[in-house]
C-alpha cells in the first residue's frame, strides 16, 4: 500500500500510478458524456505513460460546463460540494467529494502537520472554511488526530485582536495565507511561533523571508487547491521542495504552448490526474498554476520528484506589471503592510498601507527600477485598513 | 380561474402550501411550498430550485 510518505522506488510508484490512472480514466469515460466526447468516443487501456500523454487535458471550463456530468457516484454518496465563482463571470465551478475523498485528505493533513507540531501544541488557523468539511475544518480534524490543539480563527480582519489571541494562546504553529500572516508578524513581532505554514495563495519569497526573520521561526510551504480537496504538496523540515501526495495525484508540468510534458526543473503548467478520487476523477487537469518539479534527493532521504516552486497563476504571470512581481518588491520593505494597485495607460497607481511610524524609503524608486517604462504613483495610508483587499486592477 | 390542484405522486393526497424548513450544511431556511399532508412529500418548483435554493447552496458551499 502506497501512502503519502512512502519512499518507494520511482519505478514502483509509477507502476502504481499507471494502474490507478487506468481505473480513474475508465470510470470517468464510463460516467461522463463530456469526457467520452473529449476522448473522441473511444478509449484503450493505457500500457505506458506515453499512452497516457495522448489523453486530452481537462480545463476549468470543462468542469464548469460539465456540471454533474463528471460526477461518478450516486448523488447520495456526495458529502460535500464546493462552489467556486470564477472571477469576472457568473460561472460557477462545482467540485464534488465523497466521505472517502475527504477522509484521505484529512489523513494527509494529519501526517503532513506532524513535523510542525506535536500533541498538546496549539495551532492557530487563520484560514477560511468555517463551513463543515471546509479547509480549516479538515485541517483541525487532521491536527486533532495526533493530539494537537487547533484554534479555528478564520481570516484576520482586526490584526490587533488576532495578535491578542495569539499572545493569550501562545501557538506553537500558525497556519495562514501568506500576506496576512506577514502583516501579523510585522504587527506583533513578539508572538514568535516555532513554525508557520503558508498556503492558499502565491507565496512571494520576500513574504516567507519576512515571516521567518521577524518571528525567528521555520516557514513551511503548502500548495493545494480546491480541485485537489485542498491538500496537494507540503514541505518537510528540509525545505527542499514540496512533497507531493503521490498516492493521490500524478503530476506533470506542461509546456503551455506545445502541450507536451516538461522535464524536471523546467517551468510550466502544473497538471494532475487524481488516482483515487471517488466523486469526481480529474484526468490531466490543467490547474492554471505555473511551477516546476525537482528530482534532487531531499535531505529527508526522499528521492521522489517534488514540487520545487509555484510561481503563480498562468494568466497573472503573462501580464506586466503583475501582482506577484509587485508582491516580491513591496513585501521586501518591512514598512509596507499591504497594498492595492491599479494599472492603465502606462501608469501604475499604488495605495500603500504602512506600519505606524514608518519612514518609508523610496518604494517608487525600487518599483521604477523594475518598471522603467511606467509612471509610478503612490498614495500612503496608515491606520488599520486599506479600503478593499490587496489587488492589482487593470484599468484598460 | 381556479388554481390547479396537485396530487401527491406517492400517496395521492392533495398538496397544500405550507411553510417548509430546508436544512443544508448546518444552516436552515424556510419557504412556503406545496406539501402532502399525509406523507409529507414536497413539491419543489423549478424556479425555487434554480433560483433561491441554488443561490443559498452556492453561498454555503464555501471553501
Amino acid at each position: 500500500m502506497i501512502t503519502w510518505s512512502s519512499d518507494v522506488p520511482l519505478e514502483e510508484l509509477r507502476a502504481y500510478q499507471l494502474k490507478c490512472i487506468n481505473e480513474q480514466v475508465f470510470r470517468l469515460f464510463r460516467c461522463s458524456r463530456r469526457y467520452r466526447s473529449l476522448c473522441g468516443g473511444t478509449i484503450e487501456t493505457l500500457d505506458s505513460f506515453s499512452d497516457y500523454e495522448k489523453l486530452p487535458f481537462l480545463s476549468s471550463d470543462d468542469i464548469i460546463s460539465a456540471g454533474t456530468d463528471m460526477v461518478c457516484v450516486p448523488q447520495r454518496e456526495i458529502r460535500r460540494i464546493v462552489s467556486l465563482k470564477t472571477s469576472g463571470t457568473e460561472n460557477v465551478k462545482r467540485i464534488y467529494f465523497t466521505s472517502g475523498d475527504i477522509e484521505r485528505n484529512i489523513s494527509f493533513f494529519d501526517e503532513g502537520m506532524r513535523p510542525l507540531c506535536t500533541a498538546g501544541d496549539t495551532v492557530m488557523i487563520f484560514m477560511p472554511g468555517a463551513a463543515p468539511d471546509g479547509i480549516s475544518g479538515q485541517l483541525s480534524e487532521g491536527l486533532s488526530r495526533f493530539g494537537a490543539i487547533p484554534v479555528r480563527y478564520g481570516l484576520i480582519s482586526d490584526y490587533g485582536e488576532a495578535a491578542l489571541r495569539c499572545s493569550q494562546l501562545k501557538p506553537n504553529t500558525i497556519v495562514g495565507l501568506p500576506v496576512p500572516v506577514r502583516r501579523l508578524a510585522l504587527t506583533a513581532p513578539e508572538i514568535r511561533p516555532r513554525n508557520v505554514l503558508l498556503s492558499a495563495d502565491y507565496v512571494s519569497p520576500s513574504v516567507a523571508d519576512t515571516v521567518s526573520r521577524v518571528w525567528g521561526c521555520e516557514v513551511y510551504l503548502h500548495y493545494g487547491l480546491t480541485e485537489s480537496c485542498y491538500g496537494f504538496a507540503v514541505e518537510c523540515p528540509y525545505h527542499s521542495g514540496m512533497h507531493i501526495r503521490n498516492d493521490e495525484f500524478y503530476v506533470e508540468i506542461i509546456d503551455p504552448s506545445s502541450g507536451l510534458p516538461l522535464p524536471c526543473g523546467e517551468e510550466g503548467i502544473i497538471t494532475f490526474t487524481t488516482l483515487r478520487r471517488e466523486a469526481m476523477p480529474l484526468v490531466r487537469y490543467r490547474t492554471g498554476d505555473v511551477g516546476y518539479l525537482t528530482e534532487e534527493p531531499c535531505g529527508c532521504g526522499s528521492k521522489l520528484p517534488r514540487l520545487a516552486r509555484v510561481s503563480g497563476r498562468e494568466k497573472t504571470l503573462s501580464r506586466r506589471p503583475n501582482i506577484n512581481e509587485i508582491d516580491d518588491i513591496l513585501f521586501a520593505l518591512d514598512d509596507v503592510l499591504d497594498y492595492r494597485a491599479s494599472y492603465g495607460s502606462g501608469v501604475l497607481s499604488l495605495e500603500l498601507l504602512l506600519r505606524p511610524g514608518a519612514e518609508l524609503c523610496g518604494p517608487e524608486r525600487v518599483l521604477q527600477e523594475k518598471y522603467e517604462e511606467l509612471t509610478i504613483q503612490t498614495e500612503l495610508w496608515t491606520g488599520e485598513q486599506l479600503p478593499g483587499k490587496r489587488a492589482l486592477e487593470y484599468r484598460d | 380561474m381556479e388554481e390547479r390542484k396537485w396530487l401527491c405522486g406517492r400517496c395521492g393526497g392533495e398538496l397544500v402550501k405550507r411553510k417548509t424548513l430546508f436544512e443544508y450544511m448546518g444552516r436552515t431556511f424556510s419557504e412556503n411550498i406545496l406539501n402532502c399532508p399525509k406523507c409529507s412529500m414536497v413539491l419543489i418548483p423549478s424556479d425555487l430550485a434554480l433560483g433561491r435554493m441554488a443561490e443559498v447552496e452556492e453561498i454555503l458551499e464555501d471553501k
